[in-house]
């Protein structure tokens, strides 16, 4: 047996299995995982089920592709569809991280990258985060340089800290890492972010060809058990991850349901709408319980204050930060007004407890 | 208004008591607010969209304790033709937090037939629009016949306005829906449920619709409906305004409207609004913006009566 996965164990010797967040117990209250709260739109739903029809077909995402390529207003050969991001950092690692590769990350990192660049066998260089949750910019470019780093993992806003590198310095980041490190860019929650504290992609990506933009339907489309990711990066390292990538990865429901996304964006633009509404709220909750947190651009807030259980107790699960590197602390992601009606109670009931 | 502690009036020979754990603030509450119309009795507990669990009931009640329920807020007068016959049809009922303490309180003492079981698969925070649903449900039920035509405009996209939005796209999806609405949060609503949204009634072509939802109840809202309706229009009031308006007959006769009016619904709209919100209560919770404790109550009132930006307030108590 031993013999038998004697390659298996040596990939697997760093990696920590990943912990998904914790399910409610009831339909509601689940804050363990950044999801959209008020799920998919209508229109979403019946393009769904529709799809149904078609299950029995492989899809490929041609058409997808071209759509999105419009959306962002690149040319197709720039964008790469993928089965959730999660499945374009394997792929990246794949293609990118060679045994013993060095890779910037962020201390504590997001989870995936951190999870790809170990089964890569890459050699993880971890900068510590700033006081605030974010990313230490210029120590990272410094790794990436003195290591001469294959890749950069930037997440933006970061998981789990919830913090967003300031866009200005993005372009000085990109100039002064080596040309052979693929900066991936993960705007996971973009849409969450403060639309001037939005980085300018579109001239990153024109100046920069190893710059990888990741972004996800995962997040403001609700589309996150459906898994739909894509990339925008340059013509050639895009060309690459599509040799690669499985070629019917993304399902028919999946397709359709991002499709049917793109068309309906007043759907994602009320729901981003009601969740800042709802982080301003905690923002502000916070700062007069006086209780630690990451000022966050993103759709949770990780916060130290009370734990896990005590939140369990009103009926939330939320993500305890022993999962993501950030002991003590609990990440609690943004849901209805109602969960988060109940969210304040446990705070201010924490707060006011002898 | 103002929140403080009082005692829960002793309960009628018969009556359950809810521990309220959803509460809604409605329209109604803010036109009491302005004006003190219909309380019988200061200091008033408003209040009358509710849901919660009995704390205690007598066995002739049929209700456990322990079970979740929504109530009908509809108290019959007991001395209206309709109540001679069925207290269901009464044609004057007062309304649970006017005529008796209402639902912004911890807990809300009611008769049982009053009280509406719901499953425990549906949450509390979206069973507590079993009441404002059930009143589009009924004014929607008062159409006649069903327009047959695609083009609707609902002046007002507060919580009646989305819920009568939400209740059409389930029932049409492919009709046409022009929102006039000029708070941004509930103009965002009415272009995420699918329609073109203007800021205001006068934005939108004249006799270009065949349904008309007043649910903005301001003084120029009817006005508005009546220049928006296309001949053979349908015209459904559901907002309260005491404003008067002027109606040139000539418009009511020359494009044959009708206008029609309704108030509250019957009990069998409420148990459609509890099965619907049990099937498909997706559709509906995006109205919920807020949800606030009771102590957040009187400021989130006042800037609701101020300026509104909220779409439907919930309250936990």
């Amino acid at each position: 047996m031993t013999g038998l996965l004697a390659t298996a164990q040596r990939r697997l010797q760093d990696v920590r299995p990943y912990t998904p967040g914790r399910p409610s117990t009831r339909s509601t209250g689940k804050l363990s995982s950044n999801e959209a709260p008020l799920g998919p739109s209508p229109r979403v739903r019946a393009a769904v089920a529709e799809a149904a029809h078609a299950a029995h077909r492989y899809a490929t995402s041609a058409e997808l592709r071209s759509l999105l390529a419009d959306h962002e207003d690149v040319e197709p050969d720039r964008v790469v569809v993928s089965s959730g991001s999660d499945e374009l950092c394997y792929l990246v690692a794949t293609l990118f991280i060679d045994v013993g590769s060095p890779v910037v990350l962020s201390a504590p990192s997001y989870q995936i990258d951190e999870l790809v660049t170990r089964v890569a066998r890459g050699r993880a260089l971890h900068v510590p985060v700033t006081g605030r949750g974010g990313h230490d910019l210029d120590a990272m470019a410094a790794a990436a340089r003195e290591s001469d780093a294959a890749v950069l993992w930037l997440p933006t806003p970061h998981n789990p800290t919830g913090a967003a590198i300031d866009p200005a310095a993005l372009p000085a980041l990109l100039d002064s890492v080596p040309e052979t490190c693929l900066v991936v860019l993960d705007e996971a929650y973009r849409a969450f972010v403060d639309p001037d504290r939005r980085p300018d992609t579109a001239a990153a990506l024109a100046g920069h060809p190893n710059l990888l933009v990741q972004r996800t339907f995962s997040k403001d489309h609700a589309l996150a058990g459906l898994r739909v990711g894509y990339g925008i990066g340059a013509p050639d390292v895009v060309e690459a991850i599509e040799r690669i990538r499985p070629p019917f990865n993304v399902n028919v429901a999946a397709l359709a349901a991002a499709r049917a996304a793109l068309a309906d964006l007043a759907w994602s633009d009320y729901c981003v709408a009601l969740v800042r509404r709802e982080r301003g709220r905690l923002h502000a909750l916070l700062g007069d319980l006086g209780i630690e947190h990451f000022a966050s651009q993103a759709n949770f807030v990780t916060l130290r204050g009370p734990d896990p259980q005590a939140f369990a107790d009103a009926g939330l699960a939320v993500r305890d930060g022993d999962d993501l590197g950030l002991p003590g602390w609990v990440r609690l992601s943004i849901g209805t007004p109602p969960e988060m009606a109940l969210a304040r109670h446990v705070l201010t009931s924490h707060q006011g407890a002898p | 208004m103002r929140v403080g502690e009082r005692d829960l009036p002793e309960p009628a020979a018969g009556d359950v008591v809810v521990r309220v754990e959803w509460a809604g603030l409605c329209g109604s509450d803010l036109h009491v607010m302005r004006g003190g119309a219909w309380v019988t009795e200061w200091p008033a507990t408003l209040g009358h969209e509710l849901y919660g669990r009995v704390e205690s009931a007598p066995a002739a009640s049929g209700f456990a304790v322990g079970t979740a329920v929504v109530a009908d807020s509809r108290i019959p007068c007991g001395a209206c033709a309709g109540c001679a016959t069925d207290p269901d049809a009464c044609s004057q009922p007062g309304f649970l937090g006017e005529i008796r303490p209402g639902a912004f309180a911890t807990r809300c003492s009611l008769p049982p037939a009053l009280l509406h079981p719901v499953p425990e698969t549906l949450d509390g925070a979206t069973a507590v629009l079993a009441e404002p649903l059930a009143v589009v449900l009924a004014g929607l039920g008062r159409l006649s016949p069903t327009p047959s035509s695609r083009r609707v405009a609902i002046l007002g996209h507060g919580p009646i306005g989305a819920l009568a939005q939400a209740e059409l796209r389930r029932r049409e999806p492919g009709w046409e829906i022009a929102v006039a609405e000029p708070a941004a949060l509930r103009a965002s609503l009415g272009r995420a449920l699918g329609a073109r949204t203007v800021p205001a009634g006068d934005d939108l072509p004249a006799a270009g619709f065949d349904l008309v939802i007043d649910a903005a109840g301001h003084a120029a809202s009817l006005t508005d409906a009546l220049r928006l309706a296309a001949p053979g229009a349908q015209i459904l009031v559901l907002a309260i305004s005491e404003a008067a308006v002027s109606v040139r007959p000539i418009d009511l006769v020359e494009r044959a409207l009708t206008v029609f009016g309704s108030n509250a619904f019957r009990a069998a709209d409420l148990r459609t609004a509890i099965e619907l919100l049990a099937r498909e209560g997706w559709r509906y919770a995006p109205v919920v913006t807020d949800a606030i404790a009771l102590d957040e109550l009187p400021e989130v009132a006042a800037r609701q009566l101020r300026a509104p930006d909220a779409i439907k307030v919930l309250i936990r108590p």
